[in-house]
């Protein structure tokens, strides 16, 4: 009986401070990495449309996008953060859609664990400017050789997963997004 | 047993990765840019000397049935602990780590110095075993990430070291390049160990 009371105390006492130590810390950090992460998206939609002076929070089933306006209130387009599968885990991309949702303005590859020289070259800057200006019409497409048409990019070479990863993001957030604002 | 000979050990004669074979997980994964490496070398060295200093001062209070899940613990809160601090202030190298931050916990590196010696030994030898384990961990990972990032990109800490005409092996930064890299980084040690 003693050796179990010795044991349960020791083991409550530890988790106990464990449990403790973790939410002081998580309180440390929490509004810091909240921080870091918001600047990261506003600065992507900054580079993504560069005349926007303000934009606008919507809800579309608890996935937040943006309205973004420039200094006129035109409506310059919409700023969709999306997260999908890839290779090595999820992406998350900013999506920048055109206001009649027909051609696709630019995109930035927010956060990816993809493998580092192959799947991790869709950060490079290459890779995300040939989405611009791409159409959506019907869909886009990826291509393993040379682009010819409208609608379609060019794969990484020996990373074809996670560009297609990044494709069907694309695709997918453009059929939720259009479903639900027409 | 001196103070000076526990923590040296760690760095040459017993150094985890390169002869006690230890850690291989992180060390073959993250070992893809020097950065990287140099990374989880200080992250495993915060928590071994962190945890391995607790873990001697209660080592008489601590039941032995349940030593291995006291350890644990301990670990996977310092672990924790780097990981929030990593995505707080370097977000660009939690990002690149990934989730080799918390793979930290079953490195066996850590878990087996506080079996073998940590909970068996006074505070201030424990420190210095772990500090000495620690620093050559890192020193195993610097060696073969820049060795891997140099013939796969051409860079060292992303400084461009080889010129133009040198065409990277992209090998070198996948699984195939680790394996060889750390053959040949373990073969180099035992030859200059046996002269």
């Amino acid at each position: 009986m003693k050796k179990f009371l010795h044991i349960f105390t020791v083991l409550v006492l530890i988790s106990g401070l464990a449990g403790f130590c973790l939410s002081v810390m998580n309180k440390y950090a929490s509004p810091l990495i909240e921080d870091k992460k918001k600047k990261e998206l506003m600065q992507a939609m900054r580079t993504l449309f560069p005349e926007m002076e303000h934009y606008e929070k919507k809800y579309i089933q608890e996935k937040e996008i943006y309205l973004c306006y420039d200094s006129k209130g035109s409506f310059l387009g919409y700023s969709i953060p999306a997260k999908g599968n890839g290779y090595q885990g999820s992406i998350l991309l900013l999506v920048a859609l055109s206001a009649d949702m027909q051609t696709l303005i630019g995109i930035k590859v927010l956060e990816n664990v993809e493998t580092p020289g192959l799947g991790g070259r869709i950060n490079e800057e290459w890779f995300q400017k040939q989405f611009r200006g791409r159409s959506l019409v019907p869909a886009l497409k990826l291509k393993k050789q040379k682009v010819t048409a409208e609608n379609e990019v060019q794969a990484i070479s020996g990373a074809t997963i996670s560009s297609h990863a990044v494709v069907r993001i694309i695709n997918d957030t453009l059929k939720q997004i259009s479903a639900k604002l027409k | 047993m001196k103070l000076q000979k526990e923590f040296y050990k760690g760095i040459l004669e017993q150094n985890p990765v390169l002869k006690l074979l230890l850690g291989m997980c992180p060390t073959l994964a993250v070992t893809t840019s020097a950065i990287n490496g140099l990374t989880m070398g200080l992250a495993v060295i915060f928590v071994l000397t962190f945890s391995a200093l607790i873990v001697s001062l209660i080592r008489k209070l601590v039941p032995h049935e349940i030593r291995i899940a006291t350890f644990t613990v301990i670990i996977a809160t310092l672990v924790t602990i780097a990981d929030l601090f990593l995505k707080a202030h370097f977000p660009a190298l939690s990002k690149a780590l990934g989730p080799y931050v918390p793979l930290i916990v079953v490195n066996c590196i850590i878990l087996g110095r506080h079996e073998a010696f940590s909970s068996r030994n006074p505070p201030h030898y424990a420190l210095a075993d772990a500090l000495g384990m620690g620093i050559g961990f890192s020193f195993a990972l610097l060696i073969l990430s820049s060795f891997r990032e140099l013939l796969g990109n051409g860079t060292i800490f992303g400084y461009k070291i080889l010129g133009d005409w040198f065409e990277p092996m992209v090998a070198m930064i996948l699984p195939v390049g680790a394996f060889i890299g750390l053959g040949i980084l373990v073969g180099i040690m035992n030859a200059i160990q046996n002269k």
